[in-house]
C-alpha cells in the first residue's frame, strides 16, 4: 500500500507536471492537486482503469453540488465540452483542462467554451431552437397566459435581436463573440455553465499544512496562506462531500482536501 | 355623569378648569340627556331631588328674576326660594348674573322655568361646574380619572359616617347618577365611534403624502409640511406624553402655498388649528383655534384655496373606487404596506396566491379601515398618473386572481389602462401629472376591467401614438419580473440597447414599474442581475425624476449595501449609480444615514500610482474613481464632508490627487473643491500638499479639471500660506494662461476666482504683473456673465494695489467699464468694482476718467445699498476719489475759483465728507485725527465771511491750546473754510432738486404703501387692484407691479428669518431695514419728507455764531505727532458734507446705518478692538471720552481734536500746514449724530481693512445720543 501510494504520489507528480505545462493557467502545484481531487472523486472506483475518467452522473454531481448548476441540459452540455474525446468519461486530462477554462479561462476561451456548451447539435450555430430550448425553462409560467410558450419565443426573439449582428435568424460564433464583447453579461445568456462567481476560490491542501487556494476569480494568482485576501468557497468541499485523505508513506496523513479556513 | 364629562364630552381646553364646551354634535346629545335628566328628577325621584348639595351649583345665568314665578321671593333683581335647607338658607339664590342652586327640585324647576333657554343654562352650568357630582355629593366623589368608578366603592364612601336616612337618599342618588353617567357614555361612545379617529399611523402616512406634495415647481400644492417634533416614540405620538393623554398626536407646521403657515393639532379626535405650537411647553397655545377636521386634507382644503383645488385634482382616486372593491384594496395595500412598503407589484404577481391567501387572513381582523384615505392616497404615488396606473394594474392583478373567470381578460385590460396613461401623456407633456384629464382617463379604465373584450380593443388603437420604445420596455419589463436569471439577464442586456438616455425611456421603465423590478435585483444574489440593473440604473438616474423615484424606493441604501460587495464591477457600478441618484439632499442623507460614505471613502483606497496597470487594478481605480464620483455628489452637503473627513476621506483624496489618471482625477478634485468650502480641508489641502498637485492639474488640457483646480485653489487660497505655496509650486502662470479660455464661462469664472484669491498677496501681484493678467484681465470686464465679472473685479481691485497696475488698467481701458458695472445689482460684484474703483481712484489720472464717467455719483449712491458690504467698499471707494478729485482741481490752481465757477456737481461735497473721514483712517502714516466740530458750523454758514469770523473765534480758543497742537495749519484751514462755503451754497441748491424727485416719487408710492400695509397678510394685488392702484399713484400698471415686486423682495431680504408672515415681515422691516432704504409704513415717510433746507438748523447756525465756545479738546499724548499736520479740509469738508441733505433725514440715515455697521465692526473687530483699546494708551481713555461727550447730548457745545500726523500728498501741499483749531458749536443734536455716523464710516472702512502697519483711531457710537465714544486703535493696510 505504502508503495503503491509513493508510485501514486511520484506518478501524480509527473502527470502535474506534464499537464501544468499543457495547459495554462495552472501551475504544478495546482495541478498536482487537481489531480488529487480528481482521483479522490473517483474514489472507491478501485478498479480504477487507465483513460477511464469521471462518469456523467459523477461530474454532474459535481456541477450540480460545487457550482450550483441545476440545469440538466446544461450540465449534460458541460460534460460535452469537457469530454473532448466524446468517450463519457472526463479523463484526468480533459479535467485539468476543462476546468483549466472553466475556472480561470479568459474570456475568449469562455466565449469558446460556453458556445460549444449552447451549441447543442454542435453545428456551429445556435439555432433559434436551440435557443427556444435553452430557455423554455425561464420563465415562470403564468396560469394566465394563453400561449405559454408565447413568452419564451418573445424572448428568444429579444435575444436574436440583441445577439444577432448578421441577421441569419442563428448565432454564429462570430455573433456570440460579438454580443458578448459587447456586453459580458451575455456570456451565459443561455444558462449558467460557468462556475458562480460567489464561490471565489478552491482551497487545496497538498499536506505539510501548507494551502494552496486554487481561484478562480479573473487575474488572481494562486495564494499563499498568508494572503489572506483571497476569498474561499467554504462550501466547496462540504458541497463536494470530499474530505479526502490521502495516504501518505508509511501511512502517515499525506494530506486533506481542505475545506474553508 | 362626571366620566361622561370628562371623557365624552369636547371641551375646548383639554385641561381641568374653565373650559368651554364646544359646540359639536356629541356635546349636544350630551347636553339633551342631561337636561331630559334633571327636567325628571323631581317628579321622578322626589325625595333624592330634596337632597342638599354639599356645595350650591354656581354658574353665570341669563335667567332674571321675571322669569320666576310664586315660590320664590323676587326683590329687585335678586331671587330666593322659599325652599331652604335646614339652616335656612334658601335652596336657589339669584343675585344676576349668577345663581347658585342647592338640591336637584330646584334644578329641575329652573329647567321648566328656563324655557327654550333650557339649553343654554344647563351648558352654562356644566361649564362652570366641570365635576357636579363632586359638588353636589362632596369632594370624595370627584371623578378622577382612572380611578375605580363602580357604584360599590361610591357606596362605601356614602357610608362613611352619613345618618342613616340621608345615607340612603344619597345611595339612591349616586347610583341614578350613576345611571346616568352611563348611559350617557354609551350614548356619546355611538357618536364617536360614527366619527373618523386617526391613528398615528393614518397621521403619519397623510403627512407623508402630503410632504411628497411639496415638490418644487408649478405643480406643488403645498410649500412645505413640518412635524414640530422630530423625535417619535414608539406609539407613533410626536406629542409630549402629557399631551398624548389628551389624544394628541402630533403637531404641524404646514406652510401652504397661498396663506400663511398653518400650525396644526392631530389628535385622535381629527385635526384642527391650535395657537400657533412651535416649540413645546407653551401651554395655551395647544388649544383649538379652529373647526375639527376628519381629516389634515380636509382641514388644508378649507383652510388653503389652492391647495383644495390642485388637491382635487387628486381626489379621482378615491372616488374611483368602486364599493365592492373597497375593502379588498385597502386590505391589499395594508398587507403591502406592513410586509414590503416599497416594492410589492412584481411580488404580488409572483406570488399571487399567496398574496390572495394574505389578503383572506387580512381580512378578518378587519378594523383597518380607517387607514383608508390615506393609504388610497400613497397609492397614488408621487402625483403622476404612471404611477397611479401602475398601482391600479397592481391592485387590479390581484383582484383578477381573486375571480379565476376573468383572469386573462382583466390582466389584458390592466395592461391597456396602464399603457394608456403614458401615451397621453407624451401627446400632452405639459400636462399637469395627476391632472383632471389624468383621472377622466383614469376612472374610466378602472371600471374597464368589468367590461367586455371589444372595449379594450379599441382602446389599444386609440393607443397607437405610444412610443414603440414604451411597448417594448413594458414587455422587458415583464420578462424581468417573470424570468430566472438566464431571462432577467437577456431583459436587462437588451434593455440597456434602448437609449436610456432618452427621458421617454426613462420613465417608460419607470411607469411599467422597471424601477420596482430593477431595485429589487439589487437585493438578490445573483451578481449578474445585481450589474445588469445598475448599469440601467446609472444610465437612467440622470434623470431627476428618476432620482427620487429610486431614492423613494429605498434603492439607495441596498447601493450603499451593495457597497461592501466583493465583486469590483458591482461596487464601482454601485458607486457610480450613488453618485448619480445623490444629487439631492435627501438622497445624500440618506447615504450618509446609511454608512454609505465610510464606504465610499474605502472605496478610494487603491494603488493608482503606476502607469501601467494590470486588469485587475485598473478595476480598481475604476472602482476608486467612482467611489470619488460618488464622494463629489455627496458631498454637497455639509455633513457630507464633515462625515467624509472623519471617514480619513482627505488622505486619501490625497493620494488620488497623484493619480496619473484624468478621468480619476476630476471627481477627486471636484470632491476636493466642493469640500474647500470647509475651513478643516481647507488646511488639508495646504498642508497635506495637495497644491502642488492641484497647480500640476492645472497645466492639463481637460478643461473640467483644470476648472475644478482652479475653483480649489479659489476656495483655498483665502489663506495666505496656500496662496505662497501657489506661487511657489508656479500655479500662477497656467492660471493666466487659462484666462484665455473665454468660451468656458466655468472655466473661466474659476480662474478668474483663483486669480483675484491670489492676487490678495502683493508677491503674487508681482507676478501676475510679469504675466501681464491684468491686461487680460480688463479685457473679460465686457460681455461675462456675472460670475465671471465678479472674480474678474476682485482680481482688478486686488492688482490696483499696485501703481503699476492702476495705470495698466488705464491704459487698457478699465476704467469705464469697471464704472458701468457700478450701476449692476449683483452685490458681491458691486463689492468687489467699488473696491477696484476705489483702488484705481488713487490714481489721478484714473480719477479724471472716473470722474468723466459719473463714477463719484454712482459710488455715493451705492452707499445707500442694502447690503452692508457693499456700502462699506463704497465708502471705501469714495475715499480717494475725493481726495484725487480735489487734487485735480488743486493742480489746476484757483481752487475756490474753480470750484466757485464750474462743474463740480454738489455729489462732491457730500462725498467729500466720506472721503475725509475714511481717507483719514486709510492713510497709512496717519495716527491722529482732529476732528473738529467747529467745521461742521462753518459749513452751514452761508457766507465766507461768517466764515471766516468763526474761524477768528475758533482761533482765539485755540490759542489757549495745548501746544503740541501745531499752529502752522491755519492758514490753509481758512482758505479751505472758505471753500467750503462757498461749496455749500451751491451743494444745497443742487441737493434739493434731487430730493424733492425721490420725495415726488415716494409720494407716489404711498397708496401703494398703504395698500401693502392693509393687505399685509397677502401682499399681492390682483391685477384689478394693481389697476386700480395704478390709477391712484399715477403710476403705469408695469410700473404698480414692478414696486410690489420689489417691496416683497426687499421686504424678504432685509428681513431674514424665513417663515415668517408677510404681516411680520412689514412690521419688522423698519425694525430690521438698513441704511438709506425706504420705509414702508405709510407714516414712517414723514421721517423723510421735509423737502429743502432745514430751518430749524438754518437758525441754530445762526444763533451760534454769537456765542462760540469751545468745549474739549480730545487731545493724544503725540510722540508720533510729528506733525505735518491735519488739513483743516478734513474736518471742514467732513461737515460741510451733511449740509446738503435735509439733516434730520440725513441724520436719521446714517444713525441707522451706523447701528448696523458699529454691529458689524464690533462682531468683527470684537476682540481686537478690545486689545487694541488696552494698547493704545495713549489715547484718550474711554472716561475721558465719556465725560467729554456727555455735555454734547444736552445740546451744549462739544467740540473734540483729534490731533493727526498725516504725510498724504494733500497735506504736503499745505505749505503752512500745522495744527490747527476751530471751535464749533454743536447746539443741534443732530450734528453729534452725523458726525458719530461719519466716525461709524471710518469704523466699516476700518474693518474692512483687516491688517497692516498703520493705525487709525475710530470712534464708537452706540445709541442715538451718544453714550459713548470709544477710542479704538486699527492696524491700517499699506496703502501706498
Amino acid at each position: 500500500m505504502a508503495e503503491m501510494s509513493a508510485m501514486n504520489r511520484k506518478l501524480i507528480q509527473n502527470l502535474a507536471e506534464t499537464l501544468s505545462k499543457q495547459v495554462k493557467h495552472f501551475n504544478k502545484t495546482e495541478a498536482e492537486c487537481l489531480i488529487r481531487l480528481f482521483n479522490g472523486l473517483l474514489g472507491d472506483q478501485s478498479d480504477r482503469r487507465v483513460g477511464n475518467g469521471l462518469d456523467r452522473g459523477k461530474f454532474r454531481n459535481i456541477l450540480h453540488n460545487t457550482f450550483g448548476m441545476t440545469d440538466d441540459m446544461i450540465m449534460d452540455r458541460v460534460f460535452r465540452a469537457f469530454d473532448k474525446d466524446n468517450d463519457s468519461y472526463v479523463s484526468v486530462k480533459e479535467w485539468i483542462e476543462g476546468l483549466s477554462i472553466f475556472l480561470r479561462g479568459t474570456l475568449d476561451e469562455k466565449i469558446k467554451y460556453c458556445f460549444d456548451v449552447y451549441d447543442l447539435n454542435g453545428d456551429g450555430y445556435i439555432s433559434r431552437e436551440e435557443m427556444f430550448h435553452m430557455l423554455k425553462n425561464s420563465l415562470i409560467r403564468q396560469p394566465t397566459e394563453e400561449d405559454p410558450d408565447e413568452g419564451i419565443k418573445d424572448l428568444v426573439e429579444i435575444t436574436l435581436k440583441k445577439m444577432d449582428h448578421d441577421h441569419d435568424s442563428r448565432l454564429s460564433y462570430a455573433d456570440f463573440e460579438k454580443a458578448v464583447r459587447d456586453e459580458n453579461l451575455l456570456l451565459e445568456a443561455f444558462g449558467t455553465c460557468l462556475p458562480d462567481a460567489k464561490n471565489l476560490a478552491l482551497e487545496l491542501s497538498l499536506g505539510h499544512d501548507a494551502h494552496v487556494f486554487l481561484s478562480w476569480t479573473r487575474g488572481r494568482s494562486p495564494a499563499n496562506e498568508e494572503d489572506h485576501k483571497v476569498e474561499l468557497s467554504r462550501q466547496l468541499g462540504e458541497k463536494l462531500g470530499l474530505c479526502i485523505l490521502v495516504s501518505a508513506p508509511g501511512g502517515a496523513k499525506l494530506g486533506k482536501l481542505w475545506v474553508g479556513r | 355623569m362626571g366620566v361622561a364629562l370628562t371623557r365624552a364630552a369636547q371641551w375646548t381646553t383639554a385641561s381641568s378648569g374653565t373650559g368651554k364646551l364646544e359646540i359639536t354634535p356629541v356635546n349636544e346629545s350630551l347636553l339633551k340627556e342631561i337636561l331630559e335628566f334633571v327636567e325628571q328628577f323631581s317628579s321622578r325621584h322626589p325625595q333624592e331631588a330634596k337632597h342638599v348639595f354639599k356645595e350650591p351649583l354656581q354658574w353665570t345665568t341669563s335667567l332674571e328674576a321675571s322669569d320666576f314665578k310664586t315660590e320664590y321671593d323676587i326683590s329687585g333683581p335678586t331671587v330666593k326660594s322659599h325652599e331652604t335647607d335646614k339652616d335656612g338658607h334658601p335652596m336657589l339664590q339669584l343675585t344676576p348674573p349668577s345663581i347658585s342652586v342647592h338640591s336637584f327640585s330646584q334644578l329641575s324647576k329652573i329647567v321648566q322655568l328656563a324655557t327654550d333657554k333650557r339649553l343654554k343654562e344647563v351648558r352654562a352650568c356644566l361649564e362652570a361646574n366641570r365635576d357636579p357630582v363632586a359638588k353636589m355629593l362632596g369632594p370624595s366623589f370627584a371623578t378622577v380619572e382612572g380611578e375605580d368608578s363602580s357604584v360599590l366603592r361610591l357606596l362605601e364612601k356614602v357610608k362613611e359616617g352619613d345618618q342613616a336616612k340621608e345615607t340612603e337618599i344619597k345611595v339612591k342618588l349616586i347610583i341614578l347618577l350613576q345611571q346616568l353617567d352611563t348611559q350617557l357614555l354609551s350614548n356619546s361612545l355611538k357618536l364617536i365611534s360614527q366619527e373618523v379617529r386617526l391613528s398615528p399611523a393614518a397621521v403619519k402616512n397623510d403627512v407623508e403624502l402630503l410632504k411628497s406634495f411639496c415638490s418644487e415647481g408649478e405643480k406643488r400644492v403645498l410649500t412645505s409640511v413640518q412635524y414640530t417634533s422630530d423625535y417619535e416614540f414608539t406609539n407613533g405620538c410626536r406629542t409630549p406624553p402629557w399631551r398624548q393623554v389628551h389624544g394628541e398626536i402630533c403637531y404641524l407646521v404646514i406652510k401652504p402655498c397661498d396663506t400663511q403657515p398653518l400650525h396644526i393639532t392631530c389628535s385622535t379626535a381629527g385635526v384642527f388649528l391650535n395657537g400657533g405650537i412651535r416649540q413645546e411647553g407653551e401651554e395655551n397655545s395647544y388649544d383649538r383655534t379652529s373647526d375639527v377636521y376628519k381629516d389634515l386634507v380636509t382641514l388644508l382644503k378649507s383652510k388653503s384655496p389652492h391647495f383644495a383645488e390642485n388637491i382635487n385634482k387628486q381626489d379621482f382616486a378615491v372616488q374611483e373606487e368602486l364599493p365592492t372593491q373597497k375593502v379588498q384594496h385597502v386590505e391589499l395595500v395594508d398587507a403591502e404596506e406592513q410586509g414590503q412598503p416599497q416594492r410589492s407589484y412584481e411580488h404580488q404577481e409572483k406570488n399571487v396566491h399567496e398574496k390572495a391567501r394574505q389578503q383572506l387572513v387580512q381580512n378578518k381582523p378587519g378594523g383597518k379601515k380607517k387607514l383608508e384615505p390615506s393609504l388610497k392616497w400613497k397609492n397614488l404615488g408621487l402625483a403622476s398618473p404612471y404611477d397611479e396606473a401602475d398601482d391600479k394594474k397592481s391592485k387590479k392583478n390581484a383582484v383578477s386572481e381573486r375571480f379565476a373567470e376573468t383572469q386573462e381578460k382583466m390582466q389584458k385590460k390592466a395592461d391597456f389602462s396602464v399603457s394608456s396613461l403614458p401615451g397621453r401623456q407624451s401627446s400632452d407633456k405639459t400636462k399637469t401629472p395627476g391632472g383632471v384629464g389624468g383621472a377622466d382617463d383614469f376612472s374610466e379604465s378602472s371600471s374597464e376591467s368589468e367590461e367586455d373584450e371589444e372595449q379594450s380593443e379599441r382602446r389599444t388603437e386609440s393607443n397607437t401614438d405610444l412610443p414603440s420604445e414604451y411597448w417594448q420596455i413594458q414587455k422587458l419589463v415583464k420578462y424581468l419580473k417573470g424570468g430566472n436569471q438566464t431571462a432577467t439577464v437577456i431583459a436587462l442586456c437588451s434593455m440597456r440597447d434602448f437609449n436610456l438616455a432618452q427621458e421617454t425611456c426613462q420613465l417608460a421603465i419607470r411607469d411599467v414599474g422597471g424601477l420596482e423590478v430593477l431595485i429589487n435585483l439589487l437585493d438578490t444574489e445573483e451578481i449578474k442581475c445585481k450589474i445588469g440593473s445598475l448599469k440601467i440604473l446609472k444610465e437612467i438616474s440622470r434623470n431627476s425624476q428618476i432620482r427620487r423615484a429610486i431614492a423613494d424606493l429605498g434603492g439607495l441604501q441596498t447601493m450603499v449595501k451593495i457597497l461592501d460587495s466583493p465583486d469590483k464591477d458591482l461596487k464601482y457600478l454601485a458607486a457610480e449609480t450613488i453618485a448619480n441618484v445623490a444629487k439631492f439632499r435627501r438622497a445624500r442623507r440618506t447615504v450618509r444615514q446609511h454608512g454609505g460614505i465610510k464606504r465610499l471613502v474605502e472605496l478610494l483606497d487603491c494603488v493608482p500610482d503606476s502607469a501601467a496597470l494590470t486588469e485587475e487594478q485598473e478595476k480598481d481605480v475604476e472602482v476608486a474613481r467612482c467611489g470619488a464620483l460618488a464622494l463629489w455628489s455627496c458631498s454637497k452637503s455639509t455633513r457630507n464632508k464633515e462625515a467624509i473627513r472623519k471617514a480619513g476621506g482627505i488622505p486619501l483624496l490625497a493620494r488620488l490627487l497623484k493619480s496619473p489618471h484624468e478621468n480619476m482625477l476630476i471627481p477627486v478634485v471636484g470632491t476636493l473643491q466642493e469640500c474647500a468650502s470647509e475651513r478643516s480641508y481647507r488646511i488639508a489641502i495646504q498642508t497635506e500638499g495637495m497644491i502642488e498637485d492641484l497647480v500640476k492639474n492645472l497645466n492639463c488640457d481637460n478643461h473640467e479639471l483644470q476648472m475644478h483646480c482652479a475653483s480649489a485653489i479659489f476656495k483655498c487660497a483665502e489663506d495666505k500660506r496656500t496662496r505662497d505655496l501657489v506661487r511657489q509650486c508656479e500655479g500662477l502662470q497656467p492660471l493666466v494662461t487659462l484666462l484665455s479660455q473665454a468660451d468656458n464661462k466655468q472655466l473661466l469664472a474659476a480662474t478668474t476666482g483663483a486669480i483675484w484669491k491670489c492676487s490678495i498677496s502683493m508677491e503674487n501681484v508681482a507676478k501676475f504683473q510679469d504675466y501681464k493678467a491684468l491686461e487680460t484681465l480688463v479685457g473679460l470686464l465686457t460681455d461675462q456673465p456675472e460670475e465671471v465679472l465678479v472674480n474678474v473685479v476682485g482680481a482688478l481691485g486686488e492688482g490696483a494695489q499696485k501703481p503699476a497696475n492702476r495705470a495698466t488698467i488705464r491704459k487698457c481701458g478699465g476704467i469705464q467699464p469697471l464704472v458701468n458695472l457700478l450701476t449692476g445689482t449683483n452685490q458681491a460684484l458691486l463689492v468687489n468694482v467699488t473696491k477696484a474703483v476705489g483702488a484705481c481712484a488713487t490714481e489721478l489720472e484714473n480719477m479724471t476718467i472716473i470722474d468723466r464717467l459719473d463714477g463719484v455719483r454712482l459710488l455715493w449712491s451705492l452707499l445707500k445699498n442694502q447690503n452692508p458690504d457693499v456700502q462699506a467698499s463704497a465708502a471705501w471707494a469714495i475715499c480717494p476719489c475725493i481726495e484725487n478729485a480735489k487734487e485735480t482741481r488743486r493742480d489746476t490752481g484757483a481752487a475756490a475759483a474753480s470750484i466757485r465757477s464750474q462743474v463740480q456737481h454738489f455729489r462732491e461735497d457730500r462725498q467729500t465728507f466720506t472721503h475725509q473721514i475714511i481717507r483719514r483712517n486709510t492713510e497709512p502714516k496717519m495716527n491722529t485725527i482732529v476732528f473738529n466740530k467747529l467745521s461742521n458750523q462753518v459749513i452751514f454758514d452761508e457766507k465766507a465771511k461768517e466764515v471766516e469770523r468763526s474761524s477768528r473765534n475758533y482761533l482765539e480758543v485755540i490759542d489757549g491750546q495745548p501746544p503740541d497742537l501745531h499752529p502752522d495749519l491755519l492758514s490753509s484751514d481758512h482758505q479751505v473754510i472758505k471753500d467750503n462755503g462757498i461749496r455749500h451754497r451751491r451743494g444745497r441748491q443742487n441737493s434739493g432738486k434731487v430730493r424733492h424727485k425721490r420725495q415726488a416719487l415716494q409720494d407716489m408710492a404711498r397708496p401703494l404703501k398703504q395698500w401693502l400695509y392693509k393687505h399685509r397678510d397677502n401682499p399681492y394685488p390682483t391685477k384689478t387692484e394693481k389697476i386700480l392702484l395704478a390709477l391712484s399713484s399715477q403710476m403705469t400698471l408695469v410700473q404698480v407691479s414692478n414696486w410690489f415686486a420689489n417691496a416683497r423682495r426687499r421686504l424678504k431680504n432685509t428681513v431674514r428669518q424665513p417663515d415668517l408672515s408677510w404681516a411680520l415681515r412689514i412690521k419688522l422691516y423698519n425694525k430690521y431695514v438698513q441704511g438709506n432704504a425706504e420705509r414702508l409704513s405709510v407714516s414712517s415717510d414723514d421721517t423723510c419728507s421735509e423737502d429743502g433746507d432745514n430751518p430749524q438748523r438754518m437758525q441754530t447756525s445762526g444763533g451760534e455764531f454769537s456765542k462760540p465756545m469751545y468745549q474739549s479738546v480730545i487731545k493724544k499724548e503725540g510722540a508720533t505727532m510729528m506733525g505735518t499736520g491735519l488739513r483743516a479740509a478734513d474736518a471742514a469738508s467732513l461737515a460741510e458734507d451733511y449740509v446738503t441733505p435735509p439733516p434730520k433725514y440725513k441724520s436719521s440715515l446714517l444713525h441707522r446705518y451706523l447701528n448696523d455697521s458699529l454691529r458689524h465692526v464690533m462682531v468683527a473687530n470684537g476682540v481686537m478692538d478690545a486689545r487694541k483699546r488696552n494698547h493704545s494708551g495713549s489715547f484718550s481713555s474711554n472716561e475721558y471720552d465719556d465725560d467729554l461727550l456727555s455735555p454734547s447730548s444736552s445740546e451744549t457745545e462739544a467740540n473734540f481734536v483729534y490731533r493727526a500726523e498725516t504725510m498724504d500728498h494733500g497735506s504736503s501741499k499745505c505749505d503752512n500746514g500745522g495744527v490747527q483749531k476751530e471751535k464749533v458749536r454743536g447746539k443741534d443734536e443732530t450734528y453729534w449724530k452725523e458726525i458719530n455716523a461719519a466716525m461709524a464710516l471710518t469704523n466699516l472702512a476700518q474693518g474692512k481693512d483687516s491688517s497692516g502697519s498703520g493705525t487709525t483711531s475710530c470712534i464708537i457710537q452706540k445709541s442715538s445720543h451718544i453714550s459713548e465714544v470709544k477710542t479704538v486703535k486699527v492696524p491700517l493696510v499699506q496703502k501706498y
